[in-house]
Parts: C-alpha cells; structure tokens; sequence
C-alpha cells in the first residue's frame, strides 16, 4: 500500500529503476505466512512487520546495498529512508571522498539515524507482539538494549533503531555479499494472525476474544479475592 | 471571593474546551487499527503495477540505472506483485 503513494511513485519514478523477485521457495530466508491476495482487505501495521516477506533494497547502479528496509514501511516514514539513500549515494559516486572515509559517513549517517528518529517513528516502528515475544525470549538479540551501539537494561528497542544499527555494519556492501536473512532476522517467519485471508483470520479474532475474557475475569476474580480473604481472617480468629 | 469569581469565569470554558478536544480526538479515531476493504487494496495494487515501470532482471535494472544516472529500487517478496502475497 506505501508504494501506491503518490509522492512515494513519483520519487521512485525520478530517482530510481524498480525490479522485483518472487523470493517464495528460492530463499531460505523468505516467510511463510499464508498466501494474502490483492483483493483481500488489509490493516495497517507498523513499520517493518512482515520482515521476511518483503525486504526494500536501494542500491547504487553497480549494486552496493545502501539501505535496506524489510517489512512494510509507511509512506511518510519511506521517503525519510529513501532521502538517507540518495545521500548515501551521493557520498559513494563522489570521486574525492576516500573508500575509507565514505564507509566513515555510512557508518555515522545510520548510527545517527538510530539515535535521531523522532517519536513518532519510534511508536510507529514498534515490533508486533509475537515478535516482541520472540526477541525478548532469546538468550542474545540486539534488540535487547544490553547489546548494541544504544544501551540500556530491560527494553525492546524499535525496530527502526535495530535497522540502522545493523546497517551501519554494512557500509556499501555489494547486494551478492549482503546476509539478508541475518539482517531481516526480527521475529517470527510467519505472520501470526492472518488478518483478511478469509477462512484463517478467526486466529486474531479468537485472540482478541480471549484477551477480553481473560480481562474480564481477572477484574471479577480480584474483588472476589478480597473478599474471601477478608471472610477466612474472621473465620480464623474464631 | 476573588478566586472564586475566577473558577467559575474559566472553569467551564475549560471544560468546554476539553470536550471539544477529546470529541475531535475520538472522530480521528484510531490510525493504525483502520482496515483497508479489499477493492480498495486491488486498485492500490493496479495502480503500483502501472505507474512504475518494473522489471524482474537485475542485470538489465544494473544497465538501466547506470544509462539513465539512476540508482536501483530493488523489491523482494513472498508471492507476485500483482498476485497473490
């Protein structure tokens, strides 16, 4: 749905060639969520869900990977990513900047990118929960605050930050030699819900429904605790 | 008597003003949990498909981009673009 934007199709248009594959059974690292058909409704999600079935790739024309963007991203915070490419791109076609110095700026224009992102592509950069789930369970993750250029105990960074994170350790790597299935690693392969494929979304509805029962029990079963403590103590002093 | 006289000067246009916050609040409604209908989903796609000249070859899109000074958008996915993803 971003690429259908207007802005995002004309920047395309003017600054890029655009090629597609088909990655469903010739990547290992491709997912396996059910099969979801153009005409089939759709939900907005937040930026880099689907990682393993969809990876944006931007490229110079001799196929150095400047920027990588997996998932659904949206339109406004695509073209921010897109505007990082081009001046990437600028950097490695200027003759009088050193490959040691370009990789330098690479290295500094994501890892600021990973400290500068405003709130609202923090919020929008969330990792769905099964995801977060997944990433938090690992013994090790760089999402994990523990590790990684950004530091700090106990919290799952965004999305948006990992990604940066992890490019910054690619400067202008050639597209054959870019370890996609490492980079795109976020969670789960398969999305858990199955939103708007008709016969498999009950999941989600069953989820929500459970979640709500659940609630609703803990609010009855904590007044009902009270109160049964409170009767057992009368009962005791006698 | 002073304060008094200055709550009820501003604390029901206060009020009003919350309300009418919160109501606009509430008809924006929640962004990220707005489905798209199907139809609409099909257009989007067509419309991708048509106004973006795309191609499957990456050694033709390498040619292309170097001719026309362009850099490479290079899009991978589980399923056809225009089919089923």
């Amino acid at each position: 749905m971003t690429l259908s934007a207007d802005h995002v199709i004309k920047a395309l248009n003017r600054d890029f060639v655009c090629g597609w594959k088909n990655i469903k059974g010739s990547e290992k690292y491709a997912g396996k969520s059910n099969t979801h058909m153009p005409e089939y409704s759709a939900i907005r999600v937040g930026n880099s869900a689907g990682h393993h079935n969809v990876q944006m790739f931007f490229m110079t024309s001799d196929g150095k990977v400047l920027h990588c963007l997996p998932g659904f991203w949206s339109p406004r915070h695509l073209r921010l990513e897109m505007k990082l490419a081009r001046d990437l791109a600028k950097v490695y076609f200027n003759k009088k900047i050193s490959p040691a110095k370009r990789n330098e700026i690479f290295l500094a224009a994501h890892l600021e990118h990973a400290l500068e992102h405003d709130s609202h592509t923090r919020n929008s950069s969330k990792l769905q929960g099964f995801d977060k789930s997944n990433v938090a369970k690992r013994k090790e993750s760089d999402f994990k605050r523990e590790k990684g250029f950004i530091k700090g105990k106990g919290v799952i960074k965004t999305a948006d930050q990992v990604i940066h994170e992890r490019m910054a350790t690619y400067p202008f790597v050639s597209f054959e030699n870019f370890d996609v299935a490492k980079y795109i690693d976020m969670g789960l392969k398969k999305y858990k819900y199955n939103h708007g494929v008709p016969g498999k979304e009950c999941e989600m509805k069953k989820a929500k429904r459970s979640q709500k029962q659940t609630k609703k029990k803990y609010r009855k079963g904590t007044t009902k605790v009270r109160k049964k403590k409170s009767h057992t103590y009368i009962g005791k002093t006698k | 008597m002073e304060c008094s006289m200055m709550w009820r000067i501003f604390f029901p246009k206060a009020l009003s003003l919350a309300l009418v916050v919160g109501a606009l609040a509430l008809m924006a409604g929640p962004i990220q949990a707005r489905e798209i209908p199907g139809q609409e989903v099909k257009n989007r796609t067509d419309r991708v498909m048509n106004s973006i000249k795309w191609s499957n070859n990456m050694d033709s899109l390498t040619a292309r981009a170097k001719s026309e000074r362009k850099l490479i958008f290079w899009l991978q996915l589980v399923g056809d673009l225009d089919d089923g993803l």
